[in-house]
């Protein structure tokens, strides 16, 4: 608590944040499945209906999901105020990585609403008699109570009474349009070059990544063009990147409400498979990228580099695939207009063996929740605002703002974006339209998504997520992506692809109890991940097979002594209730 | 949760001073130093070693400047160059495709002047404060006639070691109503440890202790001989406290962090803290979630461009002060005029 | 009344506000170390946590593995507080140095200067670093392969060879100039006479710094030497924090970042109070073991 020395701003902090960040992003990557909101309620009319006299509201949201604080101005400020005649402030518990929770908990000091991005924290509210039970207020809140689903789950868990709504929640489960994050993404045009080989499966990325560069030593601008390029920084438990390979073969590593450091899921499958076991596809993805170093094709750079630095290669195209796939088509291709409008730069390429697991959307909602403080200053425009973020037009503007702006009903019906809409993030929003940039959105500023992103909205009928709009994907396409479209038989994206061609293993989220490791067993898990981190990236600089298998075996013995068994059997435990529910 | 701030080798400064601005005492004891010539050694006693010595000094201390100077430069030059250019590591040398919208983004952050205002306030009230108690209690530590003076002296050197986590702090923050309250930013340092052992050192080593019994035979109180005879004689020490408790003042953000929710309490560093995390964590998320921010145009923030400028706007002020009360311990230094 | 007190006790009565607020500041939050041996829950009233006894110091020691690490950790530690402890000496002799300067526009530029990169946080401390040491078009790997000196670029951050030193070096060069700071306060306190008497008596400018500077300065050096190994295992985690990766992380590890990774992060607020409770006994019972032996060595008690 002592203020911090010497310290310039940044110091503690980053570092934190990038944690903290990582499971933001982990949840949004994850789970551009799980996203959440848009939706609606059959009468949109409850949402549309403004506030009406008497006083303007005003609300605070304490948000464990993002970082702005302070008033919700701009655009989405004007929408609320016109909406619901609410001012909404915003306190992140994060600044800088520092959690302010308990402390703030401690004294019960925590805003009106609370956006819970897990069960922990939640449980300690609860312990500290500090939520409304939302069952009381029905009436108040129509636009919640509609997702029965979701209103069952919480009620089930905490006695019939609903202590907290949970996010991202839907009315059906349909399959995302969302380009799942692990199909790789490579350089087309050189892939094109190569004459389009048949990749027969995921290693087999190796052989065409080593011809390429084979081919292009250096990039366009003249920087070297490695194989594979790798970052670690948003490691926890495992070298993160490598472990979401399997994922393109049918596994996972998120039911959608349980997250699992040391096992994969097979969710159609029902079947579990301990990362570091002989033959695992983990151990598998090591071996792969080691493959990568012996060859000299391995970015040096991978296990010393930055998030930042990792995205300044992205940009400059340093690598022949991205693990990651949007690394390559979502931040190369921005970055490099002149190439694409050539036809060059990344697209996703998917292989013969790919079977992509990939959540549904879930009726039943997330793992993160609203909740609504029993401190509320005003109640009841507390509720008001609640209930319309769960509107069919509150879910829809989570990240695209109100009617008007970013976006347009076309002839149809159908939302479009509008000239503002297509410009980049940083574009200034007119004074009349509420002003502000247009990166001030609900979704930068509070992060807690009502309705699922993923999930067509009653009553706009497409997701809100607009980077799946049939408008936007045909609108913005550069040569590239024509061309890529073109030869894929007209699909617009990776996701249309796989749907076709039957490479997708979506599956449905369940109605599972969130569970989470107690304190002690928590404080192993972590000594293991790290043993297992520490090792795995060993593994990938290892300069011969016998380095590396004998590095496995110190991992394998390691974990165990420190105790990886026993959370091993705590997650099949998890994995198990969610195979067996209905 | 907060990483257990620590003490390095390196104090954890807190807080002191108006002191610099000068008492009459205080001036007439800088005086009185400064009369006082150092080693004027005569000409001819400087031998051929010595002249050796001095080359050696000038291209050592210069080639150490230049080290600890180039991060300083490369920082400022990637801030003024092409966001574009610094993200790719181009600017190394010389700034290229200047402009200043890293800085004006910064200044248009709402209420950065007010907050900038609570600042300086904390600097100033909290370095004053701590200032004067680190050098009373400094004092008072010499005082060999104090009961139970070894005791009360080890009683508050522990507390630099002593740690009790955050949340038991909190608490008890929140009973004494500390929380939201300015006074959260000056009280906590106001009694700290590690000067009162700095200042007991300093009057031990450097101020003779016949001076004292002298004034204690004319009759002078405790306090006068404090106020009176100690306080003009303790310059470069004072000196030395205020810059380290003003810089610790200025940087602190961590108990805005904990301890405060009012917006009109907030301070610089909390502000330009917070907005650097918030712009990377935006970043990141977008970016992992699919990729709006990743059109970065040429002068849209990139994230270590705003950390690199957030860093100039921290330090800047620092540099612009420091000169003032630097003389107060570099300032021996006009005999070197006098000798050289 | 007033008559009544004595001086030592007047003396006392003077200072005993400023005990008080200590006490409250410091000591009077301890209460929470009671948090140690429950399963904290906040928002609970202490009383409602339930009592756990020793089973979070147990949780520091619970298998062979654990051990490994636990003193492998402690290694780390030791090993580079002793480094910054033998290092301390340089800000004394950067601050004689300053000092002996006889241009006084170069030795304000110097000490100015020499203060920049304690402001500079260690992320971008780490970003910087890493433009000059990267594999990938990094200045020092382009200019030494050029010259012929290394035939392919080097992965100097993955090394974990000398880490410690490096550790220290990069400390060094962060702390130097800041640390200078008191000894030039310190040299400043000197009392001129001391030097006029030395030049009467003949002493060149190398014996006046032998004989008058450096004497002193040690009392401020004895004391900094004292708090800093009281201090030996609190070494801070930024520094070792951002440079940690999974090749270093074996050598770089310190005790507050092994707290960070296993307990903190995860906030685990009993877990945490245990290595405060922990850190503050070792590092008091250092103290004031150091303090002793000072006593019978130099012939003076610091404290």
């Amino acid at each position: 608590m002592q203020s911090n020395g010497t310290a310039t701003p940044g110091a503690t902090g980053i570092r934190l944040g990038r944690r903290g960040l990582l499971k933001i992003c982990g949840g949004v990557a994850a789970g551009a499945l799980a996203s959440p909101l848009l939706s609606a309620c059959g009468k949109s009319a409850s949402s549309a209906s403004s506030g009406g006299g008497g006083a303007t509201a005003e609300v605070s949201i304490f948000t464990e999901s993002a970082t702005y604080e302070g008033k919700l101005d701009g655009y989405v400020g004007k929408w609320f105020k016109d909406k619901v005649n609410t001012e909404v402030s915003v306190v992140p518990n994060s600044v800088g990585g520092t959690s302010r929770f308990a402390t703030r908990l401690s004294t019960g000091n925590l805003g009106d609403l609370i956006v819970f991005t897990g069960v922990d924290d939640l449980k300690q509210a609860l312990n500290a008699n500090l939520l409304l039970d939302l069952s009381t207020k029905e009436k108040e809140l129509p636009n919640l109570f509609r997702f029965k689903d979701a209103i069952a789950r919480v009620k089930k868990v905490y006695d019939g009474k609903v202590m907290a709504m949970p996010s991202a929640v839907c009315l059906d489960s349909v399959i995302s349009k969302t380009d799942p994050v692990v199909v790789p993404s490579m350089r087309y045009d050189y892939y094109k070059e190569l004459g389009s080989p048949a990749i027969k499966d995921y290693w087999s990325y190796a052989q065409v990544a080593e011809q390429m560069v084979a081919a292009h030593p250096t990039t366009e601008n003249g920087s070297k063009f490695y194989g594979l390029s790798l970052f670690s920084q948003w490691d926890s438990t495992n070298a993160t990147q490598l472990r979401t390979i399997s994922q393109s073969m049918g596994w996972t590593g998120n039911d959608g409400v349980n997250a699992y450091k040391f096992i994969d899921i097979d969710p159609l499958g029902k079947r579990t498979q301990v990362l570091i076991e002989e033959g695992s596809i983990y151990l598998q993805s090591l071996k792969w990228a080691n493959g990568f170093y012996r060859k000299g094709l391995l970015d040096p750079d991978s296990a010393t580099q930055t998030w930042d630095d990792y995205l300044k290669k992205a940009q400059k195209g340093q690598s022949a695939l991205w693990v990651f796939g949007y690394t390559g088509d979502l931040n190369f291709n921005p970055a490099n207009p002149d190439l694409t409008a050539a036809g060059k730069g990344y697209k996703r390429i998917s292989n013969d063996s790919m079977k992509a697991a990939d959540p549904m959307t879930s009726t039943f909602g997330s793992s993160w929740y609203w909740a609504v403080t029993k401190k509320a200053k005003d109640l009841d425009g507390t509720l008001k605002l609640l209930n319309f973020l769960y509107s069919d037009e509150g879910g829809f503007g989570f990240e695209m703002g109100p009617e008007g702006v970013l976006w347009k009903r076309n002839s149809e019906g159908i939302p479009t974006l509008t000239e503002l809409g297509k410009q980049d993030w940083s574009a200034a929003i007119p004074a009349d339209l509420g002003g502000g940039k247009k990166s001030d959105t609900f979704k930068s500023r509070v992060n807690g998504p009502t309705l699922d992103q993923a999930w067509p909205n009653p009553t706009y009928k497409i997701p809100a997520n607009y980077q799946v709009w049939t408008d936007y994907l045909t609108s913005n396409a550069s040569a590239l992506d024509k061309q890529w479209t073109q030869d894929h038989g007209g699909a617009l994206n990776m996701k249309e692809l796989l749907v076709k061609n039957n490479q997708l293993a979506a599956f449905k989220p369940k109605d599972v109890p969130a569970v989470s490791y107690d304190d002690q067993l928590k404080v192993v898990a972590n000594q293991v991940g790290n043993a297992i981190k520490q090792y795995s990236w060993k593994m990938i600089y290892a300069s011969d097979d016998a380095t590396f298998d004998s590095l496995k075996n110190e991992m394998v013995s390691k974990a165990q002594g420190l105790g990886l068994d026993k959370c091993v059997d705590f997650e099949k435990k998890t994995a198990q209730t969610f195979f067996d529910a209905s | 949760m907060t990483i257990p701030t620590t003490t390095s080798a390196v104090p954890p400064i807190q807080n002191a001073d108006k002191l610099l601005v000068a008492s009459e005492p205080a001036k007439k004891a800088r005086h009185r130093l400064r009369r006082a010539p150092r080693h004027i050694a005569p000409m001819e006693q400087r031998s051929t070693g010595e002249k050796v010595f001095q080359v050696f000094n000038v291209v050592v201390l210069v080639l150490f400047a230049f080290v600890c100077l180039y991060p300083f430069y490369y920082i400022f030059i990637n801030t003024i160059s092409s966001n574009q250019l610094s993200a790719s590591g181009k600017i190394l040398f010389w700034p290229r495709e200047i402009h200043f919208t890293n800085y004006a983004e910064i200044f248009q952050i709402p209420d950065i002047w007010h907050a900038f205002l609570v600042s300086i306030e904390r600097t100033v009230i909290g370095t004053g404060l701590t200032v004067i108690c680190s050098a009373f209690l400094g004092f008072m530590m010499t005082q060999r006639k104090m009961r139970y003076r070894t005791f009360v002296y080890r009683f508050f050197v522990a507390t630099m070691y002593v740690s009790a986590g955050v949340v038991p702090v909190y608490l008890l923050f929140n009973y004494i109503g500390l929380l939201d309250n300015f006074l959260v930013y000056v009280l906590p340092g106001m009694v700290s440890a590690f000067y009162i052992v700095l200042v007991k050192t300093f009057i031990e080593s450097s101020i003779p202790e016949t001076l004292q019994e002298a004034a204690e035979i004319d009759g002078a109180g405790t306090m006068s001989l404090f106020f009176r005879i100690m306080l003009p004689l303790m310059g470069p020490i004072l000196a030395t406290l205020a810059i380290f408790t003003a810089v610790g003042q200025w940087n602190s953000f961590m108990d805005t962090v904990i301890y405060v929710t009012r917006s009109d309490l907030q301070t610089l560093q909390y502000i330009l803290y917070r907005y650097l995390t918030q712009s990377t964590a935006l970043a990141n998320s977008i970016n992992a979630g699919g990729g709006s921010m990743t059109e970065i145009s040429n002068t849209t923030q990139t994230a270590q461009s705003v950390q690199l400028t957030v860093t100039m706007v921290a330090v800047l002020p620092i540099f612009m002060v420091y000169p003032f009360m630097q003389r107060y311990f570099v300032k021996g230094i006009t005999i070197g005029a006098v000798k050289g | 009344m007033k008559k009544a007190l004595s001086t030592p006790n007047k003396l006392l009565l003077m200072v005993s506000p400023f005990v008080v607020f200590a006490f409250v500041f410091h000591y009077l939050p301890l209460a929470g170390w009671y948090f140690a041996f429950v399963d904290y829950q906040p928002g609970s009233s202490p009383t409602e946590m339930p009592f756990v006894g020793l089973k979070w110091f147990r949780a520091l020691i619970s298998s062979q593995e654990q051990v490994h690490t636990i003193l492998r950790v402690l290694a780390n530690t030791l090993g580079m507080s002793f480094l910054g402890i033998a290092s301390s000496i340089l800000p004394l002799i950067f601050a004689i140095f300053l000092y002996e300067l006889r241009s006084s526009k170069l030795r304000r530029f110097v000490q100015t200067v020499s203060t920049a990169p304690n402001f500079v946080s260690w992320v971008l401390v780490y970003a910087l670093v890493f433009a000059f040491l990267s594999v990938d078009n990094g200045v020092v790997n382009n200019v030494l392969t050029r010259m012929g000196v290394i035939s392919a670029p080097i992965n100097f951050l993955i090394s974990s060879d000398h880490l410690w030193i490096k550790m220290t070096l990069l400390g060094i060069w962060k702390g130097l100039g800041w640390s200078a700071i008191m000894y030039l306060a310190a040299i400043n306190g000197i009392d001129q006479e001391q030097y006029e008497a030395a030049a009467i008596d003949g002493a060149g400018r190398f014996k006046q710094t032998l004989h008058v500077t450096v004497p002193g300065l040690m009392p401020t050096f004895f004391v900094l030497l004292l708090l800093a190994i009281a201090n030996i295992i609190n070494t801070g985690m930024d520094q070792y924090f951002v440079f940690s990766n999974a090749m270093t992380a074996d050598s770089i590890e310190v005790l507050d970042l092994y707290t960070y990774n296993t307990g903190i992060v995860s906030g685990n607020f009993s877990f945490a109070t245990v290595v405060s409770i922990l850190k503050t006994v070792v590092s008091l019972a250092l103290l004031f073991s150091v303090n002793r032996i000072s006593k019978s060595v130099r012939g003076e008690s610091i404290f």
